[in-house]
């Protein structure tokens, strides 16, 4: 406690680093606060005073911004159809990740190492380079305006670099676990999902944790599926609100921009171990 | 004839190769869903935009073979050129601005001044934030009638110039506004780095008279070296495919002094509805990054990024 103390005496330029350390945590919250004191006001004030607070908050921007009824953009289905498309796609991606990285990671059969190769290729495989003809093929299949169609772009994505953590992981866990299970009469698959899904659940929540935020997030593949208003996702979504109201309707749209972020930020404080983690596996961000 | 069959090498091959079916076989079944997304959503549609590179399609009628002629077409339209430049420009000065910033932030916090863990969760929290949502707010910022930027140079008495509506200065400004939301991430990969530095080799630095800079140059740059060059490769293979931030806040205006190629492809593709220019510049754009992925995995990018679960 003492030694604690005279720490920034003994080394009084750590006071120095605090200090920057201060302002660029204001430097990237100060925007954000803005942010949220605007969504309380109305769009006139916003324009008469954008550095004031006005007192008393007015909350009317938030049931506008997400009922969306006079707006024409509808943030509460935006909501609902990330809700449907990003856990959708999560639930594949771990599923299929979980057992090709278990094949790759546990099995020695033929063509293991070709397959693994192509695999890491993939990796290298940018899918927004692809967007004319994977939007050519959807529409093929039916699937333009449909959220499988999207559910399917995400999983793909996000799936070469899952399996490559999976597989590494399996590759160094001792596998003694499976083998007595396996000895006791357990087939390949019911080892699989008795021993090998359950002591991989760190991996697996790193990846479902990251790669909801990048597909949460996803803009280009989203507006190539999906283009009509009724089946639009969030991040897209909410730039309805400038291409409908450009430069009037501040209170609203600031309004519409903290529904969004906030839920996301409290998704960040709840997962934050998680995401500092697993921060460098997103194969978006 | 059985009897031939079943003896010599061959039935040695075709019992190793049953056996090993019946104890390994399986692993097909296994990676079968996710070989069957990658097929039809990674090669099949590869394959299909490097055919379609080389058509005159409008995505509806018959495809009409042209040979190199989009690519000729690319290097006459002055947009195209314009948009390479932007692209590059982009992604030298973003992902030079971004490792720096982290690299400093890194160290900032690698002396664990009270609240390191605060700030290190402030600095990173704008990166999971959607860039739309980002991009909207900054260009209120920006807004030179109403924004709070503006009142601030009013305040002062003088005028705020329009800074997204300037084709000398957008790109810049793009830039300044895409390092501000993702200079925490260079610093997630820099602070683990120097976290696994070994402590007695700073220990030993100060025994051997060390200052503080002395120990940053000579302890945590050169250790620190490996995932430097590794986040260089990763944020080059990011801002190169730029396209969020220019679809929300310019779609590459004004006139065309924001475009980049992503957003170029995407125009041609889905608003000329040039199916076969749009997929030239997809080649284009796919080759560099192949060529960027390729160095980051072999130089062992992949490796870095194993994390201890």
């Amino acid at each position: 406690m003492q030694r604690r103390r005279s720490w920034v005496a003994e080394h009084p330029w750590l006071a120095g680093i605090l200090l920057l350390l201060i302002i660029w945590t204001g430097n990237q919250l100060v925007p954000l606060f803005w942010m949220f004191s605007m969504s309380l006001k109305s769009d006139m004030d916003v324009i008469r005073y954008p550095l004031k607070l006005v007192w008393p908050p007015q909350l009317q921007n938030y049931p506008e911004a997400w009922i969306g009824d006079t707006t024409g953009v509808t943030l509460n289905l935006y909501f609902l159809n990330s809700a449907i498309v990003v856990p959708s796609s999560l639930l594949i991606l771990v599923s299929s990740a979980t057992l090709a990285g278990y094949a790759f990671g546990r099995f020695d059969f033929f063509g293991r190492r070709v397959l693994f190769f192509f695999l890491v290729s993939l990796i290298a495989v940018p899918m927004h380079a692809l967007i004319v003809p994977l939007y050519a093929e959807l529409r093929a299949f039916g699937l333009i305006n449909n959220f499988l169609g999207l559910i399917f772009l995400y999983v793909t994505s996000t799936l070469p670099f899952s399996i490559l953590v999976l597989q590494s992981y399996f590759t160094t866990f001792p596998s003694e676990l499976e083998d007595a299970a396996m000895i006791d009469g357990c087939t390949r698959l019911g080892t699989f999902l008795r021993i090998a899904v359950p002591i991989s659940k760190g991996p697996i929540a790193a990846i479902t944790i990251v790669n909801f935020i990048g597909m949460w997030n996803e803009v280009l593949l989203a507006i190539v599926v999906l283009w009509e208003n009724k089946v639009r996702t969030v991040a897209p979504g909410l730039l309805g609100y400038m291409a409908q109201y450009g430069e009037t309707r501040w209170g609203l749209i600031f309004a519409g921009l903290t529904i969004v972020t906030v839920p996301l930020i409290a998704f960040y404080m709840i997962f934050h171990n998680n995401i500092m983690k697993g921060a460098t596996l997103g194969s978006y961000r | 004839m059985t009897d031939k069959v079943l003896s010599g090498p061959v039935t040695d091959w075709r019992l190793r190769l049953r056996r090993g079916w019946r104890r390994n076989g399986i692993a097909y079944f296994f990676i079968l869903p996710a070989f069957t997304f990658f097929i039809l959503f990674i090669v099949y549609p590869l394959i299909d935009g490097l055919v379609l590179s080389m058509y005159r399609w409008d995505g509806l009628g018959a495809r009409q073979f042209v040979g190199l002629k989009n690519f000729e077409g690319l290097l006459e339209a002055p947009n195209f050129y314009g948009a390479v430049r932007n692209t590059v420009l982009f992604t030298v000065v973003t992902t030079v601005a971004k490792i720096v910033i982290g690299f400093l932030l890194a160290i900032s916090l690698h002396f664990e001044v009270p609240g390191w863990k605060i700030f290190r969760a402030v600095f990173y929290l704008n990166v999971i934030l959607p860039m739309t949502a980002v991009g909207v707010l900054w260009s209120a910022i920006l807004n030179p009638y109403s924004g709070p930027l503006a009142a601030g140079f009013g305040l002062l008495g003088l005028e705020l110039p329009s800074l997204l509506g300037n084709p000398k200065l957008v790109m810049w400004v793009l830039s300044l506004i895409d390092i501000w939301k993702y200079c925490g991430f260079p610093m997630i990969f820099l602070y683990a780095a120097m976290e696994g530095i070994p402590q007695d080799l700073y220990e030993s630095a100060v025994l051997d008279g060390g200052s503080q800079l002395q120990k940053l140059w000579y302890v945590t740059l050169p250790l620190t070296k490996p995932v430097l060059l590794t986040i260089t490769l990763l944020q080059t293979i990011f801002s190169f495919q730029v396209f969020d931030i220019v679809f929300t806040m310019t779609k590459g205006g004004p006139g065309y002094a924001s475009e980049v190629l992503t957003h170029y492809l995407y125009q041609e593709g889905f608003w000329f509805l040039r199916f076969g220019s749009a997929s030239a510049t997809a080649v284009l754009l796919l080759v560099v990054i192949l060529l960027f992925s390729t160095l980051y995995i072999g130089q062992g990018g992949l490796r870095q990024r194993e994390v201890e679960f």
